[in-house]
């Protein structure tokens, strides 16, 4: 047996010695001076990312080194690192400001958001089905005690309980499923799976569809698939908008990481039976996820059920299952990633005293009174649109030309017109900042330099993947060949 | 009369435990027994893996796999019930329907 390397784990565990150490500093920090916890946490975080970038540049770093058959650090594993540490930081950069407007600055909410992180990283890393597993659940666990970290709200707990009871049951088919997987191949190594089902006898083919089965309810619940979202507005509004922000852009493409080793990597010989149930499953979450959507007049919800249409598009991709729509869905995953960090951050950044700005009124006449806070959403809803010029245009682009050529004409022409829905409830925002008239005082306040920052890098982001999209698309290839 | 139980009688406890387990998730108002519910759940996964484990070709990797579950669970109801107490303070109820700020 060859010599096993840990090297590609030393990201995560660089985050969870993070953690630790901010729990530490938190107790050992004198009352009514300043903690230190945002300012370790963004070291950790940056730490842990120039290390990820630096083993995905080289291959000396531990690229594609034997860690023992659990975790793997391929091209997919670093792609998903980058930008989940990436994600991570910008929410990281956002909290200090949200949480002195709304109480309780606490070194435990970042502990907790790098435990959750460690659990992101090592699901999107594991090749076997315990530590996917054992990933899933650190990433959850730590997420319900997150959204329930504004104790004096009853939204905010009652958040956290709604995503406990909904998550425990994601866990419990999840797992029901890989246990009938382990029966069937007689090992949890995704790898011998992927054998166990490609060689399956006719007898054992149903164990193997229902466990399928049961993993995309489980996956569906995870990345708010309908009919698997209920959670998801109530979920969204409830938790802190910095928490809401770190679930919509990094859980769901934690999520998708798993899901798509999973399904494209190790179950494409039952391709029959599970592409058309997910693409039934693609076709409802847009129609449903648009449509509520549409309903919504707070901003929360209203990106909540953006959330739930965004899996839809996302799903469509994966209908393809090639290289391609991996590629795809990656590519998207970081423009959404980056526009939803962007959207919910600067939200959190206007609250003051406890408020937000959630409804129309609200945000009416902020291209007046705040116009580079406008104009940085007006980025982020365009791109949420699919508009040209943005990240989400190209990303939905390549993910309908994936259902497109894996023969689902009519799922892209769903997603297309989708998107002309969706434009009415985004745009609907864009409008009240410009063209309405601003209402009583400007009561928001103005975000500090770390939240500008956050912001500033998304905008970043959007326009970039919009405008030059080649190098992420590239990136994001090698990612997909890895994985298949 | 063979009386050995065979793979197939503990995959069909299993599933029936996990019927039971997603009834009580479902029905029940009290957010403890909801919760008992999920572990119904996870266990009755837990009564596969060993089964397989024992039946099958797995080896023992099904048993890892079970007892990785068993802490996890543990985890996640220390979690679950911190958050049930911290509702139960605001509300003076354990329900989940009561809780129905969030709605929309």
């Amino acid at each position: 047996m060859p010599a096993v390397d840990l090297r590609p784990l030393l990201p995560a565990l660089i985050v969870a010695v993070t953690a630790l150490v901010v729990l530490l500093a938190q107790a050992f920090t004198p009352k009514g001076s300043r903690s230190p916890s945002m300012g370790l946490t963004v070291t950790g975080l940056a730490g842990a990312l120039l290390l990820s970038l630096t083993m995905a540049s080289d291959g000396r770093y531990g690229r594609g080194a034997n860690t023992g058959g659990s975790v793997v650090a391929d091209d997919f594993t670093l792609f998903f690192h980058v930008l989940l540490i990436g994600l991570a930081l910008m929410a990281a950069l956002l909290s200090p400001a949200y949480y002195r407007e709304n109480g309780g600055d606490r070194g435990e909410y970042y502990s907790l958001m790098m435990f959750s992180l460690v659990g992101m990283l090592g699901l999107v890393s594991a090749t076997e089905m315990i530590s996917m597993f054992v990933a899933l659940e650190i990433m959850s666990v730590a997420l319900y005690a997150l959204c329930g970290t504004r104790r004096d709200q009853v939204e905010s707990q009652e958040a956290a309980l709604k995503y406990f009871v909904t998550g425990a049951f994601a866990s419990a088919f999840l797992l029901f499923g890989m246990a009938l997987l382990y029966g069937l191949s007689g090992s949890t190594s995704l790898a011998r799976v992927a054998r166990g089902v490609a060689t399956a006898t006719p007898e054992q083919i149903p164990l193997a569809v229902l466990g399928c089965g049961l993993l995309i309810v489980g996956f569906g619940f995870k990345v708010a698939s309908v009919p698997f979202h209920m959670w998801t507005p109530d979920v969204y509004e409830g938790a802190p908008t910095t928490v809401t922000a770190l679930m919509a852009a990094g859980v769901k493409a934690a999520s998708f990481g798993a899901f798509l080793r999973v399904f494209l990597g190790s179950l494409p010989t039952l391709r029959e039976e599970w592409v058309p149930a997910l693409a039934a499953l693609a076709a409802i979450t847009m129609v449903i996820g648009n449509l509520g959507a549409l309903a919504q007049s707070n901003l929360k919800r209203m990106l909540a059920f953006s959330s739930v249409a965004h899996a839809g598009y996302l799903m469509t991709g994966m209908v393809g299952t090639t290289e391609a729509s991996a590629q795809a869905i990656l590519f998207y995953l970081v423009a959404y990633g980056a526009v939803n960090m962007g959207t919910f951050g600067l939200i959190a950044s206007l609250s003051k005293g406890g408020r937000e700005p959630l409804s129309l009124q609200d945000v009416a006449g902020l291209g007046a009174r705040r116009p580079a806070i406008a104009a940085s959403l007006t980025v982020f809803l365009i791109s949420l649109t699919g508009i040209p010029i943005s990240g989400g245009f190209v990303g939905k682009f390549y993910l309908f030309g994936a259902a497109v050529n894996a023969g689902y004409t009519g799922l892209a022409i769903i997603g297309v017109l989708m998107s002309v829905v969706s434009a009415y409830y985004y745009l609907r925002v864009v409008v009240a900042m410009y063209m309405r008239e601003p209402e009583g005082e400007d009561v928001w306040s103005t975000p500090e330099a770390p939240g500008r920052l956050a912001a500033l890098i998304a905008v970043a982001v959007t326009l970039g993947l919009g405008i030059w999209p080649a190098p992420v698309l590239d990136l994001a290839r090698a990612a997909a060949l890895s994985l298949l | 009369m063979n009386l050995e139980p065979t793979l197939a009688h503990y995959l069909l406890v299993s599933a029936a435990l996990f019927a039971l387990g997603l009834l009580g998730l479902i029905t029940r108002r009290n957010a403890v027994q909801a919760l008992m519910g999920v572990e119904l759940m996870l266990n009755s996964a837990n009564l596969n893996l060993v089964a397989f484990s024992r039946f099958g070709t797995g080896g023992i990797d099904g048993q890892v796999f079970g007892t990785f579950v068993i802490v996890v669970a543990a985890a996640e109801v220390a979690v679950a019930l911190a958050l049930v107490l911290a509702l139960y303070r605001m509300r003076r109820t354990p329900n989940l329907d009561a809780a129905t700020t969030l709605r929309g």
